[in-house]
């Protein structure tokens, strides 16, 4: 279990849960749920956004966002 | 005949392609309204389902759930629980995206709980077979307890068979008593007792309630009954809608386990694409790229329908002149109204052009990757990443983008966005730019393709853009955050852009400028002229006296004294003297009082000062054809005895325009997004003494 910030670009793992219920709330709302695969694809510079995938959906979410979605 | 105007509400998740559903459903017959209390733009159709039932569609903004964090996201929520509302629908058309429907469904499971009749409609069914992605529509429709249509909104596939149904659905009113989610303990009681307070409500409508009670507009005693419902349950909202949520996806998952199955595996032609376009090094090159060849085909493409209206309206107004009688009226006619008129449809060529290509991008999903490269730049500067959108937006006009602030959830981030978006070059300074540009800076090529006047024109442009973001980093330092900030955005698949949308965009936003800023500029143009022809008693005969007196005794050529006649009563008239009145405030920047007219009517209205100028310069006098540049090249400065507009002044006027707020519409669209007057304030107050300090600076290094 780690946070999904520790995840390396492109490798697979499994939403597992959430540290913030704020974040957690927008997440799931579009459609980033427990049990779902997720990857970091790429970053953007200077430590900026992260372009991820959970399962078929693509977003780009913060650093600080990503921070709370725990992985397995 | 029993005539019946049924109210059907479109809603759906955002990139679902409800719009293009819309579009299709309506054509051109649409309008803008407002939503009540917000005044976020509704759209609203006609839809004719039989000869006799009749519907009117209203396009709700797209949203993920009944959870929204977003502002303009509640409207949807008020809209669909507010049942004395004018726009409370009778019947709901739900779009969804068939190629990720699972996540669709979480709204319309929703919606579906609060009692609503619903169609569901699946949205780019071609592309979802060409994915290999088969839907039972069948057996998708049993499981979910309403009418399940496959239509496309790019080839209008199933359009009709959705028309049949909704008469169908409209007729049946089915009693929708069967809740796809059933509420827990806690938010049982809890809906309980807001019932006691509002008995029309069902279990689920007053959980919605409870759940934006921090929100939701309710009369003030009511609102603080719910509150201490809430309190003495300890109800957490958060939590509750957290569980509701993944709820809600463990009865959905079954569900397209059943009726969806994918045979091919999907492609990842998106995540190829954003291998480049969101690339560290080459996306940003290549939309910096991009955004220099929109203003470079801006500049070289507007100019030719430009000069065709130009030119038309020059023809009119001679027309107007020669056949008919010289009284006041005809003057007010030629002068003040086709002058009027003139200068509001030249702009349309630069609007479609720019918003051309802004709705391009946006339907082909470029800007929300625009958003993620940009983000963390934007955030430097107290903004978000969805700024970059709205500023972009801005280079056109700056009220769409001020409402397009509405997606940033994090109200100091939009707040800060629609402070700083007007000084973004937007399409009304083109004119300005565009006749003092070609005034000072010669027409060249430099590098070998690029036009000189392009790149300086561009550069003012760059200028706005230094002027947005060191005001948004000034703001956000002496602003508190009070709320978290999310940029949490989803990138959807890249796909061929629908021209007809894009053309029904380009047209609806065309329309929008001509009907809204055009009153306006339409109204100072004839006061203008007003102001003009008329002066205080009967100082204006005595100065046109004094001037062909003054001719004669000097000798002076014919035009020569049209020119001195035209200037002598115009500094006597109205206007005259109010430009004579700020004359010493703006004469550190090198303005005379005639510039000081220029400016007064472009406090309106910017585009105002090309059409004033002229006014200016040609009313009494009855040359033919002369452009107003000539005219400027003419005006001798008297006290120089030299050219007035110099090289000094013409920049300070260039500066000046690219930072000062001279847009009433543009306040009174802050205002209504902002709901104070305080903002729209500041931001005139601030913006103006920029320019002011700026053109200040300018001029005094250039005289």
């Amino acid at each position: 279990m780690k946070k999904l910030t520790e995840l390396n670009t492109n490798t697979i793992s499994v939403v597992n849960s959430f540290s913030n219920k704020m974040v957690a709330k927008k997440l799931i709302t579009m459609g980033v749920l427990p049990n779902r695969e997720i990857e970091i694809l790429r970053k953007s510079p200077f430590n900026g956004a992260f372009y991820i995938r959970v399962a078929k959906l693509f977003f780009a979410i913060r650093k600080e966002e990503a921070e709370n979605i725990i992985v397995e | 005949m029993n005539k019946q105007v049924i109210k059907i509400a479109l809603a759906g998740n955002p990139n679902s392609g409800k719009t293009s559903v819309f579009n299709l459903l309506t054509g051109l017959n649409q309008r803008t309204g407002n939503f009540p209390g917000i005044t976020v733009d509704k759209k609203i159709g006609k839809l004719n389902l039989t000869e006799n039932k009749k519907a009117d569609l209203i396009d709700l903004p797209g949203t993920y759930s009944l959870y929204p964090l977003s502002f303009d996201e509640r409207i949807v929520v008020k809209s669909l629980l507010q049942k004395d509302d004018e726009n409370f629908p009778e019947l709901i058309i739900y779009v969804a995206d068939s190629t990720h429907l699972e996540k669709n469904l979480l709204l319309f499971t929703q919606i579906k709980d609060l009692g609503f009749p619903i169609l569901l409609a699946l949205n780019m069914s071609d592309l979802a077979e060409k994915k290999g992605i088969n839907i039972d529509t069948e057996k998708l429709s049993k499981e979910l307890k309403a009418p399940v249509i496959k239509i496309s909104g790019r080839t209008g596939e199933g359009l009709d068979d959705l028309k049949k149904q909704l008469v169908e659905l409209h007729k049946s009113k089915i009693e929708n008593n069967i809740l796809f989610y059933s509420l827990a303990e806690k938010e049982l009681t809890v809906s309980k007792k807001i019932r006691e307070i509002f008995p029309e409500y069902s279990d689920y409508q007053s959980l919605i309630i409870a759940n934006h009670s921090k929100w939701f507009p309710l009369e003030k005693q009511k609102m603080l009954e719910v509150k201490n419902i809430l309190t003495e349950n300890d109800f957490d909202d958060i939590d509750a809608q957290v569980q509701e949520t993944l709820k809600r996806y463990d009865i959905i998952e079954p569900i397209i386990g059943k009726t969806v199955s994918t045979k091919k595996s999907e492609s990842k032609a998106s995540n190829k694409i954003d291998k480049i376009l969101t690339n560290n090094i080459f996306g940003i090159l290549i939309f910096f790229v991009l955004m220099a060849f929109v203003f470079q085909a801006i500049f070289k493409y507007a100019g030719v329908p430009m000069d065709i209206i130009d030119g038309a309206f020059g023809s009119l107004a001679e027309f107007a002149r020669e056949n008919l009688p010289e009284v006041w009226f005809t003057n007010l006619l030629v002068d003040g109204i086709i002058a009027g008129i003139g200068g509001v449809l030249i702009f349309i060529p630069q609007i479609a052009i720019l918003f051309l290509f802004i709705t391009l991008m946006q339907e082909i999903g470029y800007l929300a990757r625009v958003a993620y490269m940009l983000d963390k730049v934007m955030r430097k500067f107290g903004l978000n990443g969805r700024s970059a959108i709205a500023l972009i937006s801005g280079g056109a006009c700056s009220i769409p983008a001020i409402m397009s602030a509405r997606t940033i959830s994090n109200p100091k981030e939009r707040l800060i966005t629609i402070l700083v978006t007007p000084f973004i070059s937007c399409a009304a300074r083109i004119p300005v730019y565009a006749i003092l540009v070609a005034f000072v800076v010669p027409d060249k090529t430099v590098l070998g393709f690029m036009n000189l006047q392009g790149l300086v024109f561009m550069s003012m442009y760059l200028l706005g853009i230094v002027g947005a973001l060191g005001a948004s980093f000034v703001i956000h330092k002496f602003m508190k955050n009070s709320e978290p900030s999310y940029l949490l955005l989803e990138l959807p698949d890249y796909k061929m852009p629908l021209i007809r949308n894009v053309l029904f965009n380009v047209w609806e936003k065309v329309r929008l400028f001509v009907v809204e800023a055009g009153k306006v500029i339409l109204v100072i143009a004839i006061l203008l002229w007003f102001l003009a022809a008329y002066g205080p008693s009967n100082k204006m005969e005595v100065a046109e006296q004094a001037a062909i007196e003054y001719a004669e005794t000097n000798n002076l050529s014919e035009l020569e004294a049209e020119d001195l006649i035209a200037s002598n009563t115009l500094e006597a008239s109205y206007i005259g003297h109010l430009g004579k009145f700020i004359e010493p405030a703006i004469e550190p920047l090198g303005y005379d009082w005639k510039m000081g007219i220029g400016l007064i009517a472009s406090f309106a209205a910017r585009e105002a000062f090309v059409g004033t100028m002229a006014t200016i310069y040609s009313i009494g006098s009855s040359e033919e054809e002369t452009t107003i540049q000539e005219r400027m090249r003419r005006e001798i400065n008297p006290k120089t005895g030299k050219p007035m507009f110099t090289m000094a002044v013409s920049l300070s006027l260039l500066i000046f325009y690219v930072f000062a707020m001279q847009c009433m519409a543009t306040l009174a669209v802050v205002y209504r997004e902002t709901k104070t007057w305080k903002y729209p304030i500041y931001q005139f107050v601030f913006m103006t003494a920029v320019a002011y300090i700026a053109s200040f600076i300018v001029f005094q290094i250039f005289k």
